[in-house]
């Protein structure tokens, strides 16, 4: 980790030169990747990545520099480097940066107690790996290659400001994909695959029987190469967790990042549908739909004790009821809507500046809800989908384009002929609105999606999503994908 | 200009792997400098620099490999990260795909030198020279009554890559990149340009285009889903092209039979009027003359006349056919978004006369697509594209606008997109919408396309 004192120098200094705010965030974070093939291991990285950067606020501009020096001299330089940017955008800004709201906060979050993924033995982890796509090579003669990941993360971040705030933080992640493609008869390939990461450590990847777990999707990767067409039209469906986690980030999580709405990413990840005079009124979705913001969720991927921008990590509802509630926020965004931030501004690495982020996004359970299989239970004639495996949405996020891993038929209740490329495709209110049923928690699970993707330079976010079973009624099926 | 390893990093790197204990050793060392300037609602609401020098130590061990990255760059930080990762590979069992770190002589030759990457003018981009540069953006916008946002990105690089079998290699290069989305109360218009020299970036020209788009964007009206003629710009194309070449046009993807291109080459993939090749010496296309191996890049000619030619490689796929040499297009570890094997860099289709207006003109009746957005690809096989337009879609009547629409939906395979291609129009250099933003390391020289049937499969409700 970078030394504290270059982090107050940069402060002191930046103050010299004429800032009226500064903070600095330093960072250290150490990857471990390991990516095997078949039968052995095929990349093995190991990413020390340390550095950190200041953040000034001149002339009622904002300006940020970064470096990996963590030398006394480069304190100086950068903060004059900050200094300059501020100075030279601050001519073009309608008001001064507002700064009557910065943190003072002092102390400390850490992951809780886990069993430290650093410090398992390497063989034990390429065991773990290897074992898991053997499985899926043996789940179905048509697999023609099995590969696979574990990703273990641990990050230190310390953040002060000239305002007296002083934080530390240092966080744990562990993650895996496997996957399976399985070539046809006719030469059509098909992926079935399988991931997940949470802030937890190699207990979480034990406890996730990922040989049993590859198994499965070796021979649904060779059986839905096989299978037929996902039939199209109209249909009730089941939507299994995995894919409503995406749907959540998607259609819900997007459009409610208050900087979107702001057009602050109009030029790249776009703007949203969701106006600020829709607040509290506009029906987002059935009155089945509740989804919650929640930054101190255990286990979650978006979880932390502050932002970055020293604001604490907190619980915010977004949809009650159907209707639309909140946004995510930000010191700077925040009083556009007259609110204050509500702690969802990170920044993915030390040379980046933070934005609004999703935390732990979730379709919360309905209490006493169905489980799965009770909600399958009840489908006279529909489709079960799940797994995402290709989406796209409008720059708006209104329209939106989602295809599926896994498709089966429910007919009287039971699941029976499997179907491949099931897509669909809808708007984002009329798609929640016909939300006839939300799962109980008995099979709600947690998601990590580690490479939410916005900001330029590009910030690849982890967050996380809760999500839960979900019945939709008249989902149109798309033709062939 | 790609050389051999000159200046104080030199001696670095030789120390480092003469230090190494591994059998093998290549240590990328990357040193780069970015400046992004962003504004929105006419304003510099983000403006940020980045001073970077990381490592990329990659080592091979009983036939074993492990890369550790660092941005310790001393002595002491490479050798202890060549150490770590020699610990690692001997860790593990032999890769049976992985033969040995590449040769000087593992790759292809270069039909020439290439051509300049590095400009002057670029790396020395103030932050007031791109304050003043989006002034002009926002100013332009504003005299025409509208609200502009966009970037202006400049960065300055250099890839040095060697190895303990004798690769030395070395490149500068720049890129700065401008883009202005223009917005009125109705609807909204776009440009870009992107260019290794600053000094070809023309603040006038983006603005006056995205103003320009934006005065005829307004009054959107639905058209049904369908199948219809369209033109699109060079932009749209690009978000079409990056499938066949991120699903198809690598080696790894080929060789695994995901690819169309698996078994069919000498065959037709698509029409006979699609032809397309990867050149990183093209001085069109951003020019780099190397790749993250150290090895030169080279052309490779990928699909010619709807019939398919080749893919391309890097040392590691390569080494999995006989006889194949590498043509430079290893993957680079440090992109945001590392797609981990070799894929076109470069890609280049032919050009025509007709300006887009012209392709209209031709057209007669159809839809004029400025660009997409978020596309994906729900088959990979068959390269099926879905993803909806913006910031300008336009009904075309008797050879010109008559009116705006609003945004479609896309969704069909490419490959049959291309293959009705019925003209080639001017082209530019561009990058897709995922690649522009740092989501992949395409860069593009593509024409704008008038195609016989695109197919739509939605509207959306502005």
């Amino acid at each position: 980790m970078i030394d504290e004192s270059i982090l107050h120098a940069a402060i002191a200094a930046a103050r010299r030169m004429g800032a009226d705010y500064a903070e600095a965030r330093a960072e250290d974070r150490l990857t471990e990747t390991l990516q095997a093939r078949d039968t052995a291991v095929e990349r093995l990285t190991q990413d020390r990545d340390s550095g950190w950067g200041v953040r000034v606020a001149v002339g009622g501009g904002w300006g940020f520099a970064s470096t990996a020096d963590g030398s006394p001299a480069a304190a100086e330089s950068i903060a004059a480097q900050a200094v300059a940017i501020a100075r030279a955008g601050a001519g073009r800004r309608h008001a001064p940066v507002d700064l009557s709201a910065m943190p003072s906060e002092r102390g400390s979050y850490a992951t809780p107690p886990h069993t430290d993924p650093f410090a398992v033995p390497l063989p034990e982890r390429i065991d773990l790996l290897l074992g898991a796509l053997a499985a899926m090579r043996a789940g179905h003669s048509r697999v023609r290659v099995a590969d696979g990941e574990l990703q273990l993360v641990r990050l230190a971040k310390h953040f002060v400001n000239s305002s007296g705030a002083d934080l530390r933080q240092t966080i744990v992640e562990s993650g895996f994909s496997i996957g399976a493609v399985a070539v046809g008869d006719d030469g059509y390939s098909y992926r079935r695959s399988y991931n997940n990461m949470a802030q937890a450590g190699w207990e979480y990847i034990t406890g996730l029987d990922l040989v049993r777990e590859g198994g499965r999707v070796g021979r649904e990767a060779g059986e839905l190469v096989a299978a037929p067409w996902a039939p199209a039209g109209p249909t009730t469906a089941v939507v299994g967790p995995e894919m409503v986690a995406l749907l959540v980030h998607e259609s819900c999580g997007h459009p409610i990042e208050l900087d979107r709405v702001l057009g602050w990413e109009a030029a790249f990840a776009g703007t949203s549908f969701l106006m600020p005079e829709m607040l509290g009124s506009f029906r987002y979705g059935s009155p089945q739909v509740n989804i919650t913001a929640d930054a101190v969720q255990p286990g979650g991927l978006g979880t932390y004790g502050w932002d970055d921008e020293g604001t604490p990590a907190q619980r915010t509802p977004i949809i009650r009821a159907g209707l639309f509630q909140g946004y995510l926020t930000s010191r700077e965004t925040a009083p556009a809507i007259g609110q204050s931030s509500n702690g969802t501004a990170r920044a993915t690495s030390w040379g980046r500046i933070p934005i609004v982020r999703m935390t732990n996004l979730s379709l919360d359970p309905t209490p006493n809800g169905p489980s799965l299989a009770a909600m399958i239970a009840d489908v006279e004639h529909g489709l079960y989908l799940d797994t995402p495996s290709s989406w796209s949405l409008d720059d708006k996020r209104m329209n939106f384009h989602f295809s599926v891993e896994l498709c089966r038929e429910i007919r009287h209740g039971e699941l029976g002929q499997l179907y491949k490329a099931a897509s669909f495709q809808d708007r984002t209110p009329l798609f929640w609105g016909r939300v006839a049923a939300v799962g109980g928690p008995q099979d709600w699970r947690l998601y990590g999606f580690p490479g939410c993707a916005k900001g330029e330079p590009l910030q690849s976010c982890h967050v996380a999503h809760g999500a839960t079973p979900i019945l939709v009624e008249n989902l149109v099926i798309g033709q062939e994908g | 200009m790609d050389t051999p390893v000159a200046g104080p990093d030199r001696d670095l790197l030789e120390a480092a792997l003469a230090a190494s204990p591994a059998a093998q050793t290549e240590i990328a060392l990357l040193h780069d400098r970015t400046a992004v300037t962003r504004y929105a609602n006419s304003e510099i609401h983000q403006n940020v620099w980045q001073e970077n020098r990381r490592a990329a130590v990659r080592v091979a061990e009983g036939g074993a490999t492990a890369r550790v990255f660092t941005n310790d760059t001393t002595h002491a930080g490479l050798t202890r990260a060549a150490e770590e990762a020699t610990a690692l590979a001997r860790l593990q069992a032999p890769n049976p795909r992985f033969h040995s770190l590449p040769a000087p002589d593992s790759g292809s030759m270069p039909a020439g030198d290439a051509p300049p990457a590095f400009f002057a003018a670029t790396a020395d981009c103030s932050p007031a020279d791109r304050a003043a540069t989006v002034g002009q953006i926002i100013d332009l916008a504003r005299a025409a009554g509208y609200t502009a946002y966009g970037t202006y990105r400049s960065s300055s690089s250099r890839l040095s890559v060697v190895n303990s079998l004798g690769i030395r290699s070395q490149a500068d290069y720049t890129t700065a990149y401008l883009k202005a989305l223009v917005e009125s109360p109705s609807g909204s218009g776009y440009a870009d340009a992107l260019s290794r020299d600053v000094g070809a970036l023309d603040p006038q020209t983006v603005g006056a285009q995205a103003v320009a788009k934006c005065h005829l964007n307004h009054d959107q009206r639905e058209i049904a889903p369908g199948d219809y003629a369209a033109v699109f710009e060079p932009n749209a194309v690009a978000d079409m092209v990056r499938f066949p070449v991120t699903l198809g046009l690598g080696a790894r993807a080929f060789q695994d039979g995901e690819s169309f291109m698996a078994g069919k080459i000498g065959a037709a993939v698509t029409g006979p009027a699609v032809t397309l090749w990867d050149d990183p010496r093209d001085p069109r296309c951003m020019p780099l003359g190397i790749d993250a191996e150290g090895l030169p890049s080279v052309r490779v000619p990928l699909i010619t006349a709807g019939i398919a030619q080749g893919v391309v490689y890097d040392s590691e796929t390569a080494g999995l056919e006989p006889d194949r040499r590498s043509t430079g297009h290893a993957a680079n570890p440090f992109d945001d978004v590392d797609y981990g094997t070799a894929l076109p860099g470069h890609l280049i289709m032919p050009t025509g006369p007709d300006s887009v207006a012209e392709l209209a003109r031709r057209m007669g009746r159809g839809v004029l697509v400025t660009r997409f957005h978020y596309t994906h690809g729900p088959d990979r096989k068959r390269v099926v594209a879905t993803g909806t337009t913006r910031d300008g879609t336009f009904w075309v009547e008797d050879g010109a606008i008559a009116y705006a629409l609003k945004n479609l939906r896309f969704g069909m395979s490419v490959l049959d997109l291309l293959g009705s291609i019925q003209a080639a129009g001017q082209g530019k250099c561009c990058q897709d919408w995922w690649a522009a933003n740092g989501m992949g390391s395409t860069y593009y020289h593509l024409p704008a396309l008038w195609f016989g049937r695109a197919t739509f499969t939605g509207v959306t409700t502005f």
